[in-house]
């Protein structure tokens, strides 16, 4: 006999407009950054979004394995995005599935905007993400993760890559979803985005569900104000990583 | 992908470590009984039954618990089903890639599972929901995300912990929208352990035994020992690996060895608890 699969919420909003979760239409959830988690990883981060744990580890500008795939013109970005069995409330199994990837592949696309990969020809950066825990957003938070994991390697950057998902429940625009909020389906759209803050170039975006024009505007926007949040986040992270290394001089 | 890296490491480094043992220290100044600084993150992982995070000095281990429901194996039909998965995360090591899990993970997660079953860690009828027909399934799977040395120690304690904190719900049977389901009542209730196994390993360097090898000592050694310990100080299981041999005389010493440092590793699970408020 099965176990009851999880039901979703009777209603998305509080009784006083609040959402689930107690925040606002346009609030993101906690987020927690930690740099340098993996002593062996050239550059390493672990993001703690709402209830979301994720860690990403980079190495790299290295040899590529398997030697076909090298470039000899350009250097190569490959990314590794998997959850853990546990992250999601019925155990995943441990085989990467189609979902899984295909994130790889779009995290891949959006953060090679800000690397300079033509200086490191028949080499690879290779970066990989592990979701300890997922809850909405993953693959946005894993974005902000990789980034610094990125930045933490210690190599050249246009600039950092922000992950921020913005959404539409009966109706109305929220920032951030959580995993409730995304399962959602009245009224109910999830728009993934990925920007480069300092230049407000976008290097991911999807969509699922149905927007008008104006509602796209109306999410790009403030998909740009909570990013601009998360962004001053990350640089506060990599500040404080870099302060604690030279007081330990 | 392999855990045994050796031929990696130049016979300069394989010298001065061997030589300084000799002379009766270690690579980072421990001594030859001494653990690294043993610490465990109590909040990782909220969409698992039960979870820690161990470290073992840079090693890191992350396990997870999660249940199911399912038939039981017919030779057992009283009897839960307790199953244990490892997997090397890639950033652990440079060494490691991508992919199945290759023998040494294989060998990780069947060091755990064996260390857990053969020391009755969990009451059998305590995950019969239907005797011969409807059992818990409880997966513990291991991520090792830092490799420093020592996966076996941090892996098992780790996996106690995550299983000391595990939480599972009463289920009864009930129609839900005129299909039948196992639905959760109450809330969930502690698995409850009733022993606390623990892994300590030793690797033979030259003549000499060392607890709990750092990175470069288990790429070095001649061979290693694991020994699981009970609370009753049994041993509960053993893994040699390595193409070097031991002595009996070796092997007694490390023996009565892991035995007086198990109450140390066990305490730690002891006093474990879940930190259940998000951040």
């Amino acid at each position: 006999m099965p176990l009851v699969p999880e039901m979703p919420p009777e209603k998305i909003f509080r009784e006083d407009g609040l959402r689930l979760d107690g925040r606002t239409p346009t609030q993101l959830r906690d987020l927690r950054i930690e740099i340098g988690v993996l002593k062996n990883a050239d550059g390493s981060a672990m993001v703690c979004h709402g209830k979301n744990r994720i860690i990403a580890g980079a190495y790299g500008p290295r040899e590529v394995h398997p030697r076909h795939l090298a470039e000899s013109d350009t250097g190569i970005l490959q990314v590794q995005y998997r959850m853990s069995t546990f992250s999601v409330p019925e155990r995943k199994t441990p085989a990467p599935g189609r979902r899984e990837k295909e994130i790889s592949m779009v995290v891949q696309r959006a953060l090679e905007p800000v690397l300079f990969l033509e200086q490191y020809p028949n080499s690879t950066i290779d970066i990989f993400i592990q979701v300890m825990t997922a809850d909405g957003g993953t693959r946005c938070a894993s974005i902000t993760a990789a980034a610094l994991a990125l930045a933490d390697m210690g190599i050249p950057m246009r600039d950092l890559v922000t992950g921020v998902a913005v959404g539409k429940i009966n109706g109305q625009i929220i920032l951030d979803l959580a995993d409730k909020e995304d399962k959602w389906e009245e009224g109910a759209a999830d728009m993934p985005v990925a920007v480069m803050m300092n230049e407000k170039k976008i290097t991911l975006l999807q969509l699922d569900g149905q927007v008008s024009v104006d509602e796209m505007e109306e999410m790009l926007n403030l998909a740009l104000e909570g990013g601009k949040q998360i962004y001053e986040m990350q640089k506060e992270a990599l500040r404080q990583k870099y302060n604690s290394e030279l007081v330990g001089r | 992908m392999d855990l045994s890296i050796s031929k990696k490491i130049s016979t300069i480094e394989r010298d001065y470590i061997t030589d300084l043992l000799v002379h009766g220290t270690r690579l980072d100044g421990r001594g030859f009984l001494e653990y690294r600084e043993i610490k465990i993150d109590a909040g990782p992982m909220l969409k698992a039954d039960g979870s820690a995070r161990v470290f073992l000095g840079d090693t890191q281990a992350c396990v997870g618990v999660k249940f199911e429901t399912g038939s039981p194996f017919p030779e057992t039909p009283n009897e839960g089903v307790v199953t244990a998965m490892a997997e090397l995360v890639p950033f652990a090591s440079p060494m490691y890639e991508s992919g199945p899990p290759d023998e040494s993970a294989i060998e990780l997660a069947r060091v755990v599972d064996r260390g857990i079953r053969h020391s009755d860690i969990i009451e059998k009828s305590r995950l019969v929901l239907v005797p011969g027909e409807e059992v818990f399934l409880l997966y513990v799977d291991i991520y090792y995300i830092s490799h420093n040395g020592n996966p076996w120690d941090a892996a098992s304690l780790a996996a106690l912990c995550a299983l000391k904190s595990t939480m599972i719900p009463n289920l009864e049977n009930q129609e839900v929208m005129g299909k039948k389901y196992l639905v959760p009542v109450g809330d969930p209730q502690p698995l409850g352990i009733e022993d606390y196994p623990v892994t300590i390993t030793f690797a033979k360097i030259g003549e000499n035994m060392i607890v709990d090898p750092a990175l470069m000592e288990e790429l070095i050694c001649d061979a290693r020992i694991s020994f699981c310990i009970n609370k009753n100080s049994l041993i509960t299981s053993m893994q040699k690996n390595g193409s070097g041999t031991f002595t009996t005389d070796e092997l007694i010493k490390c023996a009565k060895n892991a035995r007086d440092l198990a109450p140390a590793l066990q305490q730690l699970a002891k006093d474990y608890e879940r930190d259940l408020t998000n951040m």
